[in-house]
């Protein structure tokens, strides 16, 4: 079993090249991330809603998603909950409540199920390698997507490294418990962990050396931009500037 | 220890993007070309710890190991982190992505200080076994309970309202935190004995 | 007069002190030869592999590319392109997101000019018939595919030896077929470390005995 799940599928987002499936998505993020004020964030969920529409995420998933989300926050909201009753104990001369805690209760949940939606249709929808390579072509930091790509393409391989030596060690009769035993274990297996990866990392290193690498990566291919993946992007800024825009709304 | 999105307030996510962004640039300027691989399988390597419920109390808890991260990558413990973040917000919605500088700073800053205090810590006397094992255990534990304390700054800075909630996070994961020293001095003992020097120098960059 | 391919003397290797798994073995290889590195597990056919790519490093004897003296790692950065390693963990050596850039990999590390490289990938990829996997991850492969897109990542730098290591470990009939036939049709130097003797008879002409540490040469 892969620990990198994603949502494949047909829809017409899923046709969109990754790189402008994460121009978008960051553009977006940010707007929704800095814009204030319930227009705003009134934009930026009908916009998450439209985009999981186009997407055809399986609702399944998106509930199951959604829940576990609010379920964070609703533990939020419950530690929140002197401040949503007014009570005495956290009002003190010194720090006095910035807005009211409903306000800001209302927001957390609210952007906070634009932001997951928006990311889940937008990048969740593509093989996090071509989230990789789609780094790549927006010139992220070069050094940045190669340590992803290179995370993302082994971290099934250390996870069954580390199976085998859980399974190593339950076939010994250990049982976790919350005791020093247990920790110093847990110890010795993460030890052993590290240990594997740093020999699998020289070993990958010895491969690069073995076909010409001196220190340099060079890029094997370019970004693909279509006619619709240039549209799709152009789309997004502008819903971006439109999220900006109702921020302005009083 | 993860801030979940639209927590924070616009101008703390933010800025918390724009420092993080700054550690990044540092973290890979401190890379050589060769350590990429190094550093993305201890990434790897650390996203799969991750995943790893120990049990504590009456439940269970996931390992963070950022001390063990700051001892073994330095500076490189910023891209790391942010790519383990990054798809830890992607694959399971853990944190967010709105949230990810700030949860960035939170792991990585005292993990970095951490480790460069227990290097330090090595450097000054060739102690014994116990030495390394205490101050192992020492960044195991600081480097979790400074990022509570720093969650909880970022959430009042957020919002004052978040008083009550920032501290009682922080009580939570203060808890971990002396689980996270042991197993933190029980990796950092076992590396040292079958690689003598990957610990105590920060074999990794 | 004309110099061996590569030829080594007295190297040795211990992964642990005192446990030598190699001991001052020496031998040479001449152009074109085909030669079978036999012996069982742990013997050091491996390690000797990483020898002679100078990945690993002998304290003792000296070693001969095409008759340079290589003892530092800019020695071997200039010969390496010319001999392809194989490794045993096919894992290990696809490192790039797909079977495309693996295959640009090595031609754009050795300075070929872009087009340069992505005619002899693409002719490579046919060759091996794989052309229709080029955008496919590498890692989403089985076994026998990474085995056949790790010997064409090294195949398209048109090296002049190849050295491999259990080419056929793990692999079904039909993939070691089409392993056994594209090695089989190699005109460079070979050495193949492998246990599996009828693929080992089909394309190696000579033998290699690695005993306790020691070459013997057939």
């Amino acid at each position: 079993m892969s620990c990198l799940t994603w949502i494949p599928g047909r829809s017409w987002i899923h046709r969109v090249t990754p790189e402008a499936r994460l121009f978008s998505a960051l553009v977006l993020m940010v707007a929704l991330t800095i814009a204030e004020g319930p227009w705003a964030a009134m934009g930026g969920g009908v916009l998450a809603v439209v985009l999981v529409g186009l997407a055809r995420l399986p609702l399944r998933l998106l509930g199951h998603v959604l829940i576990r989300l609010n379920l964070v926050l609703g533990f939020m909201a419950l530690l929140l909950l002197p401040a949503l009753c007014g009570s005495s104990l956290v009002e003190s001369p010194a720090v006095r409540p910035s807005g009211n805690g409903f306000s800001l209760l209302g927001r957390m949940v609210w952007k906070g199920n634009a932001m997951v939606m928006l990311y889940l249709a937008l990048l969740a929808t593509m093989d996090p390698m071509a989230l990789g390579l789609a780094m790549r072509a927006l010139r992220l930091p070069s050094r940045l997507a190669l340590l992803y790509l290179l995370t993302v393409r082994y971290v099934d391989l250390l996870h069954h490294e580390w199976e085998r030596i859980r399974r190593a060690m339950g076939v010994r009769g250990f049982r976790a418990r919350a005791d020093r035993r247990t920790f110093r274990l847990y110890g010795h297996a993460l030890g052993r962990l590290f240990l594997r990866s740093l020999e699998r990392a020289e070993r990958i290193v010895w491969a690069m050396k073995c076909r010409g690498f001196k220190g340099h990566y060079p890029l094997s291919s370019r970004g693909r931009w279509t006619t619709d993946s240039i549209l799709f992007a152009v789309g997004s800024c502008l819903a971006a500037v439109l999220i900006f825009a109702l921020a302005w709304i009083r | 220890m993860h801030i979940a999105e639209g927590v924070l307030s616009p101008a703390v996510a933010a800025s918390g993007w724009l420092a993080s962004a700054a550690g990044i640039y540092w973290g890979l300027r401190c890379m050589e070309p060769e350590a990429i691989p190094r550093t993305a399988m201890m990434t790897a390597a650390f996203f799969t710890a991750s995943l790893i419920q120990v049990p504590i109390g009456p439940g269970h808890t996931h390992l963070v190991l950022s001390g063990l991260a700051g001892i073994l990558l330095g500076p490189a413990t910023f891209p790391s982190l942010a790519v383990a973040l990054f798809l830890q917000a992607l694959l399971f919605q853990f944190g967010g992505l709105s949230s990810l500088g700030v949860n960035l700073l939170i792991m990585a800053v005292p993990a970095v200080v951490f480790g460069f205090l227990f290097q330090g810590g090595m450097r000054r006397r060739s102690g014994g076994r116990g030495r390394l094992w205490g101050f192992a255990f020492m960044a195991g534990m600081g480097s979790v309970w400074l990022s509570a304390l720093m969650q909880a700054g970022a959430l009042l800075a957020s919002d004052p309202t978040f008083r009550v909630a920032g501290m009682t996070l922080a009580a939570i994961h203060a808890v971990s935190g002396p689980v996270e020293g042991l197993i933190t001095a029980f990796t950092v003992t076992f590396l040292e004995e079958l690689r003598p020097g990957l610990a105590k120098r920060g074999g990794i960059r | 007069m004309n110099a061996s391919f590569l030829r080594f003397w007295n190297l040795s290797y211990a992964y642990e002190e005192g446990r030598a798994v190699l001991r001052e073995v020496s031998g040479r290889i001449e152009r074109g030869e085909r030669i079978a590195l036999i012996g069982p597990n742990g013997a050091g056919k491996s390690t000797l592999l990483l020898l002679l790519m100078g990945l690993l490093k002998s304290p003792t004897g000296g070693l001969e590319i095409l008759g340079r003296r290589c003892r530092l790692e800019q020695d071997f950065d200039e010969v390496r392109g010319r001999i392809g390693l194989l490794f045993q963990d096919s894992d290990d050596q696809l490192f790039n997101p797909t079977v495309w850039d693996e295959m640009m990999f090595g031609p754009l590390n050795l300075g070929w000019s872009f087009s340069r490289a992505e005619a002899k990938a693409k002719e490579t990829l046919v060759l091996f018939g794989i052309e229709n996997q080029a955008s496919r991850f590498t890692h989403r492969l089985s076994a026998g595919e990474k085995r056949l897109v790790a010997l064409a990542s090294l195949w398209v730098m048109e090296p002049e030896a190849l050295l491999l290591d259990e080419p056929t470990a793990g692999l079904d009939d039909s993939a070691r077929q089409r392993v056994k036939a594209i090695v089989a049709s190699f005109p460079g130097s070979l050495v193949v470390a492998s246990h599996d003797r009828e693929f080992l008879e089909g394309v190696t002409s000579r033998r290699w005995n690695l005993v306790a540490g020691h070459l013997e040469i057939e």
